[in-house]
């Protein structure tokens, strides 16, 4: 009896134990049923580390507890075109990080939803923080929005300047003469590499091109949106970065050799202290540490140059919500989230990142950083230009660059090189419309 | 017998059942997404995932674009330029590897060196080609030594698409030198032996014995080697991305850039139909060329 009592008793905590076991799995399963999924995609994981990108989403899911996000990673390289098999698939994210330069190409998949009614309507609390500046506009809709912003400027290397007792240069002309000095083929030492392979033409269109060309007085496109850049201003520009090729003060000192160096070369050749100097954004810090741990805390960004105007390009990353998304609302509460005072502070303060939120950028936290202290001059400046949605620019990059290769090569002036590509622009962006 | 036991016999019902989950796969991997492209190549895309219909107009563009004739100019420079250095070094190296060595390990140890290259990665490739490229690299600091100038590999339009070229024949022509190897190693001995007692020479035992015994595994790899280096991408993109001066843009750059950059999908689709056929049409044209020699020597 007793071990009939014992046996059943056993069999009784087992069923028992089992039970619970499922009602349990069953009560969370049911629990994360209930909770409302939204999904970003983002292609920082590598940049911010994951520890931040898991910040980011637990301090949202903190304030929304029903609410699940999901990060769909994928580093820069692949990013679009993983972006664009989720939105033909018809699962495009709810918030979708992107690019000012993919961002008429995805509209034309109608996956986005217009921000200007969200933002127009937002409270005080977000739009105190908002400039609209950082909104990028295409056909009459607003279609995404900086999360950070920037501008192209020079980078220098401060321990290599301070060797040459020279002082960092403060004009185009300055530069140039910094260059000579640097100039010392024998030691394998240039002052300065270009991005003038194909692979790169939308590092030389974004920073060296458009950067002087604002300085030089002029426009990429006018208030129609056409490309206008064929000006004397424009002529100006690339008359400046071909004098300097044809002086042989960029490395590798040939114009052909120069011309199979892209971004990555140019990172690479910085950071080996083989040229100290580099027109690029404020990342050239983190690429830079991470291959010469020495480099920590030698690069500065130069006082903002002055040339016909003091102008800049103001340039970022930013994120777009999707028209195809179950959870507009959600999906907005992120997208504001993320350009939050709290995500900001955050962002400038450890990630040295320009986040797009106006109290932030007043962070003594910038002013001190070598690296982004005349950032928020450069981007405040009026001369300053935003970077204008265009459509397939990665080919319009590779238009202007392989003219821009023929006026380096001699095959063109830089009149006709900059007529040819205006023309190829234009045409590109009527047929767009 | 009746002509439907007759057709009963032939087409067995079952024979049909054991092979229809191939052939369905089939027509949704190859067959579907086959007539998809021919389709949408006569259509072209709007918003919300629709396509209109747009008759012959992506072909006349397509005729019209000076990108495609120059695309199309530079890949076939590449893809006859690889299959010529690749053969030529492939079947070097595989005689060499054949004949009798003194040592049988140093052959072995060459065999699995040689094989190497195959192993790695397009972009590993790609990456380690560019250092060796470099305008400073290794390669320039030789050259510089023996001449005093250096060469612009991948800047120089007059190097370029060789440079490329040449990495893409270094990274394949191992699998085409063990595919080469494999069948000189199958070729009887006997038939050498023979040649060799009625006096024949070793240009003559190459000529009439090894070429015509390796001319079906020839047809195989140049077929091959067509279709894949006709479509060549990863690797002369992470490159050159088709510069300087488009003078390495082939045309699957051509293709990708439409489809996946500018989402001009009707246009892109047209450019693969028209890849397609003339991929198609070369190798038919060979394969026709190679049976009419072989019924002639029959």
């Amino acid at each position: 009896m007793i071990f009939k009592k014992r046996f059943f008793g056993r069999r009784f905590l087992g069923v028992l134990l089992s039970v619970s076991l499922v009602l349990a799995i069953s009560a969370t399963f049911a629990l994360a049923q209930d909770k409302v999924k939204l999904t970003w995609s983002e292609w920082w994981d590598q940049e911010w580390g994951e520890e931040t990108i898991d910040w980011i989403t637990s301090s949202f899911e903190k304030k929304y507890p029903n609410v699940e996000v999901e990060t769909i990673f994928a580093p820069h390289a692949q990013y679009m075109d993983k972006l664009l098999t989720l939105c033909q698939a018809g699962e495009a994210p709810d918030v979708m990080s992107m690019e000012v330069t993919w961002a008429a190409n995805f509209d034309k998949l109608g996956v986005f939803e217009d921000l200007d009614p969200l933002i127009s309507k937002a409270e005080p609390e977000f739009t105190s923080g908002h400039n609209p500046a950082w909104d990028s506009w295409w056909k009459g809709r607003l279609i995404m929005t900086y999360l950070y912003t920037m501008s192209y400027g020079i980078y220098y290397n401060v321990r290599m300047f301070e060797e040459k007792g020279i002082e960092p240069p403060t004009d185009w002309k300055q530069l140039r003469v910094a260059l000579r000095k640097f100039y010392s083929p024998e030691e394998h030492q240039w002052g300065i590499a270009l991005p003038v392979a194909m692979k790169s033409s939308a590092h030389f269109t974004l920073y060296n091109f458009w950067t002087r060309l604002i300085q030089a007085g002029g426009r990429m496109t006018n208030e129609e949106g056409l490309a206008v850049f064929n000006s004397d201003a424009g002529v100006r520009a690339l008359e400046y970065w071909g004098s300097l090729l044809a002086e042989g003060l960029v490395y590798p000192g040939t114009v052909p050799g120069a011309l199979a160096i892209g971004e990555k070369e140019m990172v690479e050749i910085f950071s080996a202290e083989q040229v100290p100097i580099q027109l690029t954004g404020p990342w050239i810090k983190g690429q830079s540490v991470e291959r010469n741990p020495e480099m920590e805390g030698n690069i500065a960004l130069t006082p903002p140059f002055k040339d016909v105007t003091s102008g800049y390009l103001i340039t970022g990353s930013g994120a777009s919500l999707s028209s195809q998304s179950e959870h507009p609302e959600l999906a907005w509460e992120f997208l504001k989230h993320l350009l939050s005072d709290e995500v900001a502070f955050k962002m400038v303060k450890e990630e040295s990142q320009f986040w797009a939120n106006t109290k932030a950028l007043e962070s003594p936290s910038i002013k001190e950083d070598p690296v982004l202290q005349y950032l928020p001059k450069m981007i405040g400046d009026p001369a300053s230009q935003p970077w204008s949605v265009l459509p397939q620019l990665g080919d319009l990059c590779n238009s202007l660059m392989k003219n821009a290769q023929e006026y380096f090569l001699g095959k063109k002036d830089a009149q006709t090189a900059l007529d040819d590509a205006v023309e190829y622009w234009n045409k590109v962006i009527q047929e767009a419309r | 017998m009746s002509l439907l036991t007759e057709y009963k016999d032939r087409f067995e019902l079952r024979g049909f059942l054991f092979i229809a989950p191939a052939i369905i796969f089939l027509l949704f991997v190859v067959i579907y997404p086959l007539f998809k492209v021919f389709e949408y190549s006569f259509q072209e895309y709007s918003p919300h995932h629709s396509f209109v219909f747009a008759g012959l107009k992506q072909y006349q563009t397509l005729f019209s674009d000076e990108l495609f004739w120059i695309s199309m100019k530079n890949t076939f420079i590449f893809t006859i330029g690889t299959i010529i250095l690749d053969l030529g070094l492939s079947w070097g190296i595989a005689l060499l590897l054949n004949v009798k060595w003194p040592n049988l390990k140093v052959r072995n140890f060459f065999r699995g060196a040689l094989l190497l290259p195959f192993l790695f990665s397009a972009p590993a490739s790609a990456l380690l080609w560019g250092i060796l490229y470099q305008p400073l690299g290794f390669l320039n600091y030789i050259i510089e030594q023996l001449s005093g100038s250096t060469i612009s590999f991948l800047g120089d339009t007059r190097y370029a698409l060789f440079s490329v070229l040449w990495v893409g024949v270094w990274k394949n022509f191992p699998l085409i030198m063990i595919l080469i190897l494999g069948g000189l190693q199958s070729i009887p001995k006997s038939i050498y032996e023979a040649a060799r007692i009625d006096g024949a020479s070793r240009v003559q035992r190459f000529w009439h014995i090894t070429l015509p015994q390796m001319r079906s595994l020839m047809m195989t790899i140049i077929v091959i080697d067509f279709a894949t280096t006709f479509i060549h991408f990863d690797l002369v993109w992470t490159m050159t991305k088709g510069g300087p001066l488009r003078s390495t843009y082939l045309i699957s750059f051509f293709l990708y850039q439409r489809g996946m950059q500018a989402f001009k999908f009707g246009y892109a689709s047209a450019i693969g139909v028209i890849t397609m056929l003339i991929i198609s049409i070369c190798v038919a044209t060979y394969i026709f060329i190679y049976s009419k020699r072989v019924e002639a020597r029959a």
